[in-house]
């Protein structure tokens, strides 16, 4: 049993941790993210059956949504009018002067945009985007009719284009 | 002369990222197209996308999980292991759980886990002092009577108790006293011998005093060498 955990680590703790960032923009909060949806995992592995992938995205993601709840009430009680930080998901893997002189502006409105889109499509985008899922296993890991994970797919993609356009001047109506 | 509603160029924007998608039959492809070709705002949609699909696949990459993190769940998960109390599901269906262990994942785990450890000094207190005074209130409601004196309990010429509850109320106390161990290490920190005395002993000693009108603590012929084995002093009555 604590093989078979061992090797569900190793395969699928970068997949957590990366979901749990995009969805938290904090990379402390993802890594606590990650530790206890892994400690939850070892305590139902036995009553896992098969899709252990379906679970822990299912799981990151109800996890994630609880903090961010927690997050908004904490800054109702004290107050705080102010808006996040949008989180720099570049930051600690700096690919180097190149990448950024081809790709600044755009990367830098998509992750503002990213980090304002709201639920569903946030996370549909991160896991067709960045975890390159198929259709059906986002449908089993967000218990969503694939139809429906389709629709909001393209909504979300639909949401960031207008953002883009607005932002970067793109002119293309009609 | 109007064009057919599926060609317009909202109902072709609706359905481009199908198309980029392959999700679109040949004949829906086939007038997407024709639009494309007479329409240049919606092929700059279209280029817009694109760059939008590979942007979020360039720019949202996936991300490496701090080394530490599995480190740290692996190593709860060999201790459980090792202590052969595993909180695995499959693991508990196997053998059962021996009644300390089951405890320690109580006070650990499911129901006092999540409190800081002073909390959970206090609640392993009050838990203490439920397994003393529970089993002594109990007597004093189904055998009332009047108890032996201060002096018939110190010099045990009364015994108050039969050898076999006193042998219960030892394994309930060092069931607690392991258990208070182990919250101590399992948080990483020791507990001082003055926060033990302040937290435990003392109002377990108060409660004993208030139910047995002072008589607290020498309760059976053994007590006193009892008393001298836990306090490492030696000393002999």
């Amino acid at each position: 049993m604590l093989e078979r955990f061992q090797t569900i680590v190793q395969e699928n703790q970068n997949r957590v941790y990366t979901l749990a960032c995009y969805l938290l923009g904090d990379r402390e909060e993802a890594a606590d993210a990650t530790q206890e949806v892994l400690l939850r995992l070892w305590r139902h592995l036995g009553e896992l059956d098969t899709n252990v992938g379906a679970w822990l995205t299912r799981v990151t993601r109800n996890y994630c949504f609880d903090q961010l709840r927690k997050r908004r009430s904490t800054k109702q009680a004290l107050g705080d009018q102010q808006e996040p930080e949008i989180f720099d998901y570049t930051e600690g893997d700096d690919p180097g002067p190149e990448h950024h002189a081809a790709s600044s502006d755009l990367m830098r409105h998509l992750q503002h945009a990213m980090g304002e889109l709201g639920e569903p499509y946030k996370s549909v985008l991160i896991l067709r985007e960045v975890q390159e899922m198929k259709y059906k296993e986002i449908s089993e890991a967000l218990d969503m009719p694939i139809n429906t994970v389709k629709v909001n797919i393209h909504r979300g993609r639909r949401m960031l284009r207008d953002r883009l356009r607005e932002v970067m001047g793109h002119a293309t109506a009609c | 002369m109007p064009r057919p509603a599926e060609t317009t160029c909202p109902a072709v924007r609706d359905r481009l990222d199908p198309l980029l998608d392959g999700d679109l039959t040949r004949a829906e492809e086939s007038r997407l197209h024709a639009h494309l070709e007479g329409c240049p705002a919606c092929r700059e949609e279209l280029r817009l996308a694109r760059d939008l699909r590979r942007a979020l696949r360039d720019g949202l990459p996936t991300l490496e999980c701090p080394p530490e993190v599995s480190a740290r769940v692996l190593a709860i998960a060999r201790d459980e292991v090792a202590r052969g109390g595993a909180h695995c599901a499959t693991d508990r269906t196997d053998t059962r759980e021996p009644l300390a262990d089951r405890l320690w994942t109580w006070l650990t785990g499911g129901g006092l886990g999540h409190l800081r450890p002073a909390a959970t000094l206090a609640a392993v207190a009050a838990l203490l002092l439920l397994l003393v005074a529970v089993p002594v209130a109990l007597r004093e409601v189904l055998f009332p009577g009047p108890g032996p004196t201060a002096p018939e309990v110190a010099t045990g010429t009364t015994p108050e108790y039969t050898a076999e509850e006193i042998a219960q109320a030892e394994q309930q106390a060092r069931l607690v006293l392991a258990a208070v161990a182990q919250v101590g290490r399992g948080a990483g920190r020791t507990v001082r011998d003055e926060v033990f005395e302040e937290a435990l002993v003392q109002p377990a000693r108060r409660v004993m005093e208030s139910l047995q009108g002072g008589a607290t603590e020498t309760s059976g012929p053994h007590a006193a060498e009892r008393q001298s084995e836990a306090d490492g002093s030696g000393r002999r009555p």
